[in-house]
């Protein structure tokens, strides 16, 4: 098992390597003249001179490789840069800014879990009846509408019409509320679907019809089908961190929750590329890092797996 | 000696759906007995099994069983369920697969117990070993926190008969238990289950297609074919003395060592 | 072995029914210019905020400009870039699979660390970084969207030329000393249209969703450019003034992706084939 780890640990560090090159190249390869870009957002205005002072100091007279090396390295280290704005840490910025998002996604994730694995286990236990249409027709409308459709329509309805809550967010939980609603939304229908699909696949094998002959109770059956297909739903979570990771870009931006997507967007409106830099690679590391963590948890949930390692 | 009836099935139509699977089917099965249900595959042996058990996906449309003196169709759905489930255990084709194949065997016959009120912590490790006795398997301890994909078959099989013990079961259903077995394996399997019968007296109705392990195993035979129950008799008559042409033909086409087409054994069969 | 099972007449009426809706969309898109009631770009101070009218079917925005032309020049847009998405993505990505799953070793390896280091990425998160950096237009959203887009066909047609390779037929075809471009392009690529085209029909509602989401945040496409996700980004702040320049643009978008969604779904249903989560 921990030959298995410390492949997988040695196969995110490869992922992040590359993820790191492409993320840097991206900015490299963006339009526009990089030294231009930073007094252009600190709203200073451009002389050759300080152009050329600008560029010697941000090193972009070095080839691109030294470049790039010299971020990564600085990258190791926790230190991403200084943003263009407003010269800050970039790092600082966004550890401010993920508690926020965590804050948002958990509660998401929770709120989705909680509505989605009660709706599957009913239409998979009761399939093609009219609850099962009835709570599939829901999920795919929720699949179908994009996030921020969702967002806006929530606020229509809740916010302009019912006057219920609050438009612009603030940090205590009625401001939670909207962002939440509108992340969950799309992965609470997505989880309803594909959970299902698991749980009827796993109550069509043998184990099941087996253990229902042999008269064990319902409850019992059904807490080995979801021992069973845990696997798969925790394939599936791990996967919905990175819509959520996207997914807060927009979500944020509309409801104004101070969390990573907002930072990234103003970053991008503003051109401070440090941050949008920052931002890429902060949130493939969480997504690498979460899918690690559900592919090692295989391990513990179906020990067949243990053994074919090696491979 | 006469024994006790303890199954009883009366002119028994069931089958899936709207599609009668076993026509019109009547057979009792005392202590002790076992009994081999014979055919070919499509002939509605396994669902008979079902039937018995009362699982939902068998339709039954009329008939009776008598299982211990109770009258099955008298009982609720679930009253019938539970009393069949707990009197009479299935043993299946592929145990593995029958069972969870990624949880111990330890957390499964203890959630088969509290399904049937029948777990109680303090005296679970004896009434294992007891268990396990019966069908001469050791090391309790170790093969309870085993999963069934990390054991054999034939191990798979003994765990499934030990569970039965466990259960206090009276008749075993069993659907073709060694066909899925090598044929060593198997052949212990079918000791254990005749063993089985003469330490404990549990009842067996042994579902196959092997016309050969029936004649090792059973003390009747019935034979089907298309859903109905066509011959039914002593082991020992129908092997060598059958009436039925269907019976005869089956029979005719099984394969023996040393010989090369079916015509010589019919000749040798239609001696007296 | 999959079973496969020939679909139910019910679910092959529905497959047409859905097949023909679509392909009404996409000719409604193609015809937009000659169905506009206005010009869809034309601006009137007079008029802003305009509820629906005879003159203009489903009112104005903010700057006067008719929605429903809007909206027909949007569904162009919209349909259009998605459907060409998803094409390019799927010629290339399914082309790179099999070369991987073909040629095998060092070709294998190199195409499919490529792949797994943009699945790295969550997917939106690239989107926005790219088409935020490169800036806004049809086209850098498109590549944004793109560049990890076809890491599903890819994945997908090198699992099925991995098993197709050891089907007997294959292996009789390459006995016979057919080139590998024969055997893929004609013995290979037919057996695998499936799952591949299953995935494709899926991924227009998801690209769809994605280009709109660009446009809304300002990185897609952009004004004065007709777009859906840009009308509702547009028009939000004066919803309570004129909703009608939100739920226009919003009822088209969901309308369009929930056909689109429903015929991949039936697509699947026909083919009996599973797709990848």
């Amino acid at each position: 098992m921990g030959r298995y780890i410390g492949k997988r640990v040695l196969h995110v560090a490869w992922i992040m390597l590359a993820v790191s090159f492409l993320t840097f190249l991206l900015s490299y390869l963006s339009p526009g003249d990089a030294a231009m870009k930073k007094l252009n957002a600190q709203g200073v205005a451009v002389s050759e001179e300080v152009l050329e002072k600008t560029r010697e100091s941000m090193g972009l007279n070095r080839s691109f490789l030294v470049q790039y090396g010299d971020w990564a390295w600085h990258a190791l280290r926790f230190d991403l840069g200084t943003s263009y704005k407003d010269g800050f840490p970039v790092a600082e910025k966004l550890l401010k800014g993920l508690k926020n998002t965590a804050m948002l996604a958990v509660s998401s994730i929770l709120l989705s879990l909680l509505v989605s694995l009660p709706f599957a286990f009913l239409c998979a236990l009761k399939k093609d009846s009219w609850l099962d249409h009835l709570i599939r027709l829901f999920s795919f409308m929720g699949n179908s509408l994009p996030n921020f459709l969702i967002s806006v329509l929530l606020v229509y309805f809740l916010c302009v019409r019912a006057k219920l809550l609050p438009v612009v967010a603030n940090k205590s939980l009625s401001g939670l509320i909207l962002p939440c609603l509108a992340l969950s939304i799309p992965i609470c229908s997505r989880f309803i679907r594909q959970f299902r699909a698991e749980l009827l696949e796993q109550l069509g094998k043998p184990y099941v019809a087996g253990a229902r002959a042999r008269g064990v109770k319902s409850r019992y059956v059904l807490w080995n089908v979801l021992h069973n297909a845990s696997i798969s739903i925790l394939t599936i979570i791990g996967l919905s961190v990175g819509t959520l990771l996207g997914g807060s870009v927009v979500i944020e931006t509309i409801f104004r929750w101070p969390g990573l997507g907002k930072l990234a967007m103003d970053a991008i409106t503003n051109r401070d590329y440090p941050v949008i830099q920052g931002f890429v690679l902060l949130s493939s590391l969480i997504y690498v890092t979460v899918n690690l963590i559900t592919d090692v948890s295989y391990h513990l949930i179906d020990p067949r797996l243990r053994e074919g390692e090696g491979e | 000696m006469s024994r006790e009836t303890i199954l009883e099935v009366s002119a028994l139509n069931v089958g899936y759906g709207d599609q009668v699977a076993v026509k019109d089917l009547s057979f009792s099965l005392l202590r002790g007995e076992i009994l081999c249900l014979a055919g070919e595959s499509g002939c509605g042996k396994s669902t008979v099994l079902k039937a018995l058990l009362s699982l939902p996906e068998v339709n039954r449309f009329s008939g009776e069983v008598k299982l211990l003196g109770t009258e099955l169709s008298a009982l609720r759905e679930r009253e019938r369920r539970e009393t069949c489930s707990e009197k009479m255990g299935m043993v299946f084709q592929n145990p593995g697969a029958s069972f969870n194949p990624i949880r111990s065997y330890r957390k499964q016959f203890v959630e088969t117990l509290k399904s049937h009120g029948k777990y109680d912590k303090a005296s679970f490790k004896s009434q294992v070993e007891k268990a396990f006795e019966k069908v001469e398997l050791k090391d309790a301890d170790r093969l309870l926190s085993q999963c069934p994909y990390a054991l054999s078959g034939g191990m798979n099989q003994r765990m499934a008969l030990a569970l039965a013990m466990l259960l206090g079961q009276e008749i075993l259903l069993c659907d073709e238990p060694t066909s899925a077995l090598d044929a060593t394996i198997a052949l212990q399997v079918a000791q254990e289950l005749k063993r089985l019968r003469d330490v404990s007296g549990i009842s067996q109705i042994i579902v196959t297609h092997n016309l050969a392990m029936a004649g090792f195993l059973a003390d009747r035979i019935g034979i089907m074919q298309g859903g109905r129950l066509v011959e039914m008799g002593d082991a020992d008559q129908i092997l060598h003395r059958p009436q039925h042409p269907y019976t005869r033909s089956l029979l005719a086409a099984i394969p023996r060592l040393g010989e090369f087409s079916g015509k010589e054994k019919e000749e040798v069969r239609d001696d007296p | 072995m999959k079973r496969k099972k020939t679909p139910s007449s019910r679910a092959l009426v529905r497959l047409w029914i859905f097949l023909a809706l679509a392909g009404l969309l996409v000719l409604l898109s193609l015809l937009a210019p000659l169905l506009c009631p206005n010009d869809p770009y034309a601006t009137s101070s007079s008029v802003m905020n305009h509820a629906p009218c005879a003159e203009y079917p489903l009112g104005t925005d903010r700057y006067g400009r008719c929605i429903c032309s809007r909206v027909l020049m949007g569904a162009r847009t919209s349909i259009f870039s998605a459907t060409a998405l998803v094409a390019i993505t799927f010629v290339v990505g399914t082309i790179l699979g099999m070369l991987a799953g073909w040629f095998g070793g060092i070709v294998d390896t190199i195409i499919m660390r490529i792949a797994d280091a943009f699945l790295a990425f969550p997917q939106m998160v690239l989107a926005i970084a790219v088409a935020g950096i490169l800036g806004g237009g049809m086209l850098n959203a498109m590549l944004a969207l793109g560049v990890m887009g076809w890491t599903i066909y890819a994945r997908l047609a090198r699992a099925e030329v991995l098993a197709l390779k050891k089907e007997p037929y294959v292996q009789a075809g390459i006995l016979t000393g057919c080139g590998p471009i024969k055997i893929m392009v004609g013995t290979l690529l037919p057996n695998m249209l499936g799952p591949l085209v299953v995935n494709a029909a899926t991924q227009v509602g998801v690209m769809m969703i994605g280009i709109a989401g660009l446009s809304f945040l300002g990185i897609g496409v952009t004004e004065p450019q007709a777009e859906w996700g840009s009308m509702i980004n547009l028009s939000r702040a004066y919803v309570q003034l004129a909703p009608w320049a939100v739920l226009a643009p919003a009822g088209a978008t969901i309308i369009t992706v929930m056909i689109f969604n429903y015929l991949s779904d039936l697509i699947r249903d026909c083919l009996d084939v599973g797709v990848e989560k």
